[in-house]
Formats: C-alpha cells, sequence, structure tokens
C-alpha cells in the first residue's frame, strides 16, 4: 500500500493512502506534477504541502474520504439535479456535531480547495438545508452572524419581494 | 494573534455560490438577508433566478391576454398564484390572464407588474407574440432577459406603420428593430410566420430581414403561405429563386421547403419555409 503524506498549514503530517486522494482533483493533479506515482519516486519523501488546510480540518476530510472510499468520483463540472440530491445518513450525522459553526464551513471550503466534488456537494447541501423554513434573521441568529443591514435596507428586499397580484 | 474564524458571510463567493444552487428561489429573499455580501451575490448570479419556459401575449382591442408556462413552484415567486391555470402537467402548469386595459393608469401599472415578472426570470425558453407590431407594448419593460426562441407573426415582412398610433411606436415596424430586439436579448432562434407574402412588394424586404437577423442567431425560420392559384411547379421555381437571392445577398445557405396543405387540392396553398442555421 502506497502512502502519500499531507502536511496541514499548521504543519501537521497526515500519511495517506494513495487510493483515497483520488477523490481529490488538487491532489491528484499535485501527485501526477511531482511525478510521485513513478516508481523510481519515493512517494514518502516527497510531502504535499496544503497551506490553506489547517490539521484538525484536514484530519476530517481524510475521515470522509476513508468512508467514501471506492465512490465513483464526478468528472468535470457536471452539475447536479440539485433537488434530487439528499445527503445520507452517514454523512449528516457526520456534518452534524460542526454544523453551524466555522468548523463546518472550513471543511466546506477545504472541499473546495481540494476539489472533492462529492464532499462538497454534500456539505453545501447540508448548510442549505439549514436555510429552510427560516428568515434572514432566524439564519443570522443560528449561524452567528452579524447583521449589517439597516433596517431601512431589510425593509427594501422585504418590499422587492412582496409584489404579488 | 489567531485569525479570525470562519463565518457564513465571510465564505467565499465560489462557494456561495454552490451552496445557492440548493435554495429554492422562494427562499433567496432570506439568504439575501444574511449579510451584504450574500445579498450582492444572489443579485448577481443568474442561475437565482428561474427561467420560464412560455410567454404569450395577444392584445385585441382593449383586451391583453397573457399565457405562461412555468414550474408550478415559481408561481408565487411570479406573482402569478391568481392567475387561471389551465393545464397542470407533472410539475408544469400553464396560467392565462385577459385582463381589459382602458386607461393610462391601468396600463402603467400592468407594465409595471409585468417588468417586475421579466426582471424576475433569467431565460424566456419561448416568446410567442402573436402579432409583431405588439411587441412594441411589452418591450421596454422587458429588461435584458434572455430569450431562447421568439416566434412571432405577422400580416408584414415589416409592419405596416399605420398600424401604430404615435410616431413613438412606430419604431418597431422600422427595419433593424427585430434585429435590435433579437440582440438585446441574445434570441438563440427567431421564428417569423406571416400569412401571405406580397411577392411584388415584400422580396427585398424579406432579404432585408434575414440580412437583419440571421448573423445574430443561430436558426431562422421563416414560413408564408402561398395561395396563389399556379402549378406546383411554378410556385417552386418563383420560391427557389427567392431563396437564391436571400443566399446571395447574405452568402449563406439558405434551405427551402415547401409543403402542400392537401393532397386534394395540390395546386393552392403551399406553406413554404425558409430556414438558416449557423453554427457559432
Amino acid at each position: 500500500m502506497v502512502l502519500i503524506t499531507l502536511v496541514s498549514s499548521d504543519e501537521q503530517n497526515f500519511p495517506v493512502e494513495r487510493e483515497l486522494l483520488k477523490q481529490s482533483g488538487t491532489i491528484e493533479t499535485l501527485i501526477v506534477n511531482m511525478n510521485l506515482d513513478d516508481e523510481d519516486t519515493d512517494a514518502a519523501a516527497m510531502p504535499i504541502p496544503l497551506p490553506n488546510v489547517k490539521g484538525d480540518v484536514l484530519e476530517k476530510v481524510i475521515q470522509w474520504m476513508e468512508h467514501h472510499k471506492g465512490d465513483p468520483v464526478k468528472e468535470g463540472d457536471n452539475e447536479d439535479n440539485n433537488a434530487e440530491i439528499v445527503v445520507p445518513q452517514w454523512d449528516d450525522d457526520f456534518f452534524k456535531p460542526a454544523m453551524y459553526g466555522s468548523k463546518h464551513l472550513e471543511l466546506t471550503v477545504a472541499a473546495s480547495y481540494l476539489d472533492i466534488k462529492n464532499l462538497l456537494t454534500l456539505s453545501c447541501k447540508a448548510i442549505s438545508n439549514t436555510f429552510k423554513g427560516k428568515t434572514g434573521p432566524q439564519i443570522r441568529e443560528e449561524w452567528g452572524v452579524p447583521n449589517e443591514f439597516t433596517p431601512e435596507e431589510e425593509e427594501a428586499i422585504r418590499k422587492e419581494n412582496e409584489w404579488s397580484e | 494573534m489567531s485569525p479570525p474564524k470562519m463565518s457564513l458571510a465571510s465564505l467565499p463567493v465560489d462557494v456561495v455560490a454552490r451552496i445557492l444552487k440548493f435554495v429554492d428561489v422562494e427562499h433567496f429573499q432570506n439568504v439575501r438577508k444574511i449579510s451584504r455580501r450574500w445579498n450582492e451575490i444572489v443579485l448577481r448570479h443568474p442561475f437565482t433566478k428561474p427561467a420560464i419556459d412560455y410567454f404569450s401575449f395577444l392584445k385585441l382591442v382593449d383586451q391583453w391576454n397573457f399565457q405562461i408556462v412555468l414550474e408550478k413552484r415559481h408561481l408565487n415567486y411570479f406573482g402569478l398564484a391568481n392567475w387561471r391555470k389551465e393545464r397542470v402537467e407533472n410539475e408544469t402548469v400553464t396560467v392565462r390572464m385577459e385582463m381589459l386595459i382602458k386607461t393610462d393608469e391601468e396600463k402603467e401599472k400592468l407594465l409595471n407588474r409585468l417588468g417586475l415578472l421579466f426582471s424576475r426570470a433569467s431565460t424566456i425558453a419561448e416568446l410567442e407574440v402573436k402579432w409583431l407590431y405588439q411587441l412594441y407594448l411589452i418591450d421596454s419593460v422587458m429588461g435584458r432577459v434572455k430569450i431562447d426562441e421568439f416566434v412571432a407573426s405577422t400580416h408584414m415582412v415589416y409592419p405596416c406603420q399605420n398600424l401604430f398610433k404615435n410616431k413613438h411606436d412606430r419604431k418597431l415596424g422600422q427595419p433593424g428593430q427585430v434585429a435590435k430586439f433579437v440582440k438585446e436579448h441574445s434570441v438563440q432562434k427567431f421564428v417569423l410566420n406571416q400569412a401571405c407574402l406580397s411577392l411584388s412588394n415584400e422580396k427585398a424586404d424579406l432579404v432585408k430581414l434575414f440580412a437583419e437577423v440571421s448573423l445574430l442567431v443561430h436558426c431562422i425560420q421563416y414560413n408564408t403561405m402561398d395561395k396563389r392559384i399556379r402549378s406546383y411547379a411554378m410556385k417552386s421555381t418563383t420560391w427557389n429563386e427567392i431563396r437564391d437571392e436571400i443566399a446571395r445577398e447574405n452568402s449563406f445557405t439558405v434551405e427551402l421547403d415547401m409543403f402542400k396543405l392537401s393532397e386534394n387540392n395540390p395546386f393552392k396553398d403551399i406553406i413554404v419555409r425558409f430556414t438558416v442555421t449557423r453554427s457559432f
């Protein structure tokens, strides 16, 4: 089993099975560029730095990839049929403890940076699920976002949307 | 000092855009209030607006008639929940409304509503204006909504100037105005149906129309009827000559199709179709 070492922004090392990393478009590109798949290259001696991902977030990403090992990897930028996407129970349980906090958002941004399409899709879907049936102020309160709008601006947005019949 | 914690308000634009793809349009007004940044992204991204499948318009004297086909879940978003539901198929609904508009005030109110409706749509898959000259009634409130297919009927290639009440309204009857509309709305396909082309008066106008529009769209289709009592072969000769003239003037290939309306009466009522399809 070939192991490749990922190095987080806070310089933690994570030896990861080569096969798992096929889920990340960004790491896959780096592996190719660094010739880490060549038999002559000592992959273990060439760690891949990921300066945009902190250790605790990278650990969660690897945990997610381990569970999804063998899942088909999406190619290109094909759009999902958004209405049909359901967050599986395992992923829901995986996201839940960090939901409404910065950790889940950091995981989502890491999925975007590392180009792990399935993780990004499910993570974004899980975030959008928290908006359902909530008003703007309720979403802000749950996610701890301070209100940037004046009452006049909020009223203007409300009026723009109230125009039926 | 540790960097500030990531918050919903500070997410990168591409991640916000990705999340928005999972949010129903009806809830956009709520997510717009998350932060100024979210508000800007919702307003900027075209995918945050739904499409209208079909929009048709016909004015009969003072009665303005509309028929719209759209996804059922967008009825409230477009303010059409109270319009008469003509047909409901799976996720799609056809709504219809006839409005008596007698005063300028009523007209202005209706146009304001239409303006809001068009501003809330990303695309109209098919816009059908039953009479081309009536396009001037609504084009001022259509903004820049994208139109995939534009279908119109007309008495004349360039509608008669006398049909317009005042000088300002006559602009749509003039050459160049259809092309302007097609360009402004990024029309992909333009279909013009003319009851009967006057061969002696309008041949040059037809050639001009193709020249104006064909460079802007992927496909232009023109349909007319030839009711002259002449043999099919003679009609065929005439229309092939016109086809060659359009092609020669514009340096592209024009397809000509002629359909007999009835086999029992083969010399009359021939439908003539010119089509130019371009690849960009």
